[in-house]
């Protein structure tokens, strides 16, 4: 009766243990901003694993817009994701962290056809169950004039208007 | 002559102390940037338990989020899950939205300090009669969005 209560209490430790098991992934910057921007031009994005254990991390772009003051709307469909991937290059997509880890994630232009390009940076720690994930904002213009780039210039999500991959915006 | 010696010898001297004291108390201008980050940690995993038809279970898990800028919380079923059962989560105003798609659950968020801030997020599944015995897993994905 007793070990069938120990084995009971060690399962509930056990359960409760690995529910708690947390990972922490931290990324910076967390926005980049550039004006005059050419094809080949690369930006750094360092991602730390401040956790206990090794995780897993996955990349992946989007483009995003902004649906209130303050506010961005992450922009997930094929056609975003495919606008954003025509025009930047991610190396590498996928690597584990140790803890304490860092690793330099490199983005480089791939393409300048666009006039502005408002990209977003997904670092998700790939997890069984909760996962979380960090937006690194990319505010990109090929223009001398960087007011272009203003926090409030960004497109509302009204008037947002995704354009097929390649073409100038 | 040696008076003019010691003279000269004295002033040098003088000179020499002088300019070892200017070193003395010269500062130094170190710059630094401090760039935006931020940080998120998660439970791993969330373990809700039996669910019996029309039955509704409800389970809070906790979010930590680090940032020096103003942020946002959003959330959104993984690829690939696809839960049989209504799944919903609760905003910062205390309201249960039904997860399809991405859904904002904190905004206007501002820069939490060093120690983070701790966001907790009420989940609740209810079963009902369409749902076929057996055991399911899916998996919620909690993005960070900087502030503009």
């Amino acid at each position: 009766m007793r070990f069938k209560r120990f084995c009971a209490a060690l399962l509930l430790l056990l359960l409760i243990g690995w529910g708690r098991a947390e990972a922490r992934i931290s990324v910076a910057p967390a926005i980049i901003e550039a004006v005059s921007v050419q094809a080949g031009r690369s930006f750094s994005v360092s991602c730390r694993n401040q956790g206990q254990e090794e995780v897993e991390i996955e990349l992946s772009l989007a483009l995003f817009a902004r649906n209130s003051p303050g506010g961005v709307l992450l922009l997930e469909d094929e056609l975003s994701k495919a606008r954003a991937e025509a025009f930047l290059d991610l190396e590498p997509r996928r690597f584990s962290l140790r803890p304490g880890e860092v690793q330099t994630i490199q983005v480089q232009v791939a393409a300048a056809g666009f006039h502005q390009l408002q990209a977003a940076l997904l670092v998700r720690a790939i997890e069984p169950g909760v996962s979380a994930r960090l937006a690194v904002l990319l505010l990109l213009s090929t223009e001398e004039d960087g007011t272009c780039l203003g926090r409030e210039a960004l497109v509302p999500r009204s008037e947002f208007r995704p354009e097929p991959p390649g073409e100038a915006s | 002559m040696a008076r003019r010696k010691a003279a000269c010898m004295a002033l040098s001297l003088a000179v020499l102390l002088a300019a070892a004291s200017a070193q003395a108390s010269e500062t130094v201008t170190v710059q630094v940037t401090i760039l935006e980050g931020f940080s998120i940690s998660g439970p791993g995993n969330i373990i809700i338990g039996a669910l019996a038809p029309e039955e509704q279970r409800r389970t809070d898990m906790e979010l930590n989020v680090w940032s020096n800028v103003p942020w946002e919380l959003s959330v959104t079923l993984a690829e690939g899950s696809n839960p049989p059962m209504k799944v919903e989560v609760q905003d910062m105003e205390e309201t249960w939205v039904t997860l399809s798609g991405t859904k904002l659950l904190y905004w206007n968020q501002d820069v939490t300090g060093s120690e983070g801030r701790v966001i907790k997020v009420p989940i609740r599944c209810t079963g009902t009669y369409g749902d076929l015995p057996g055991n399911y897993s899916f998996r919620l994905e909690f993005t960070v969005v900087p502030a503009l």
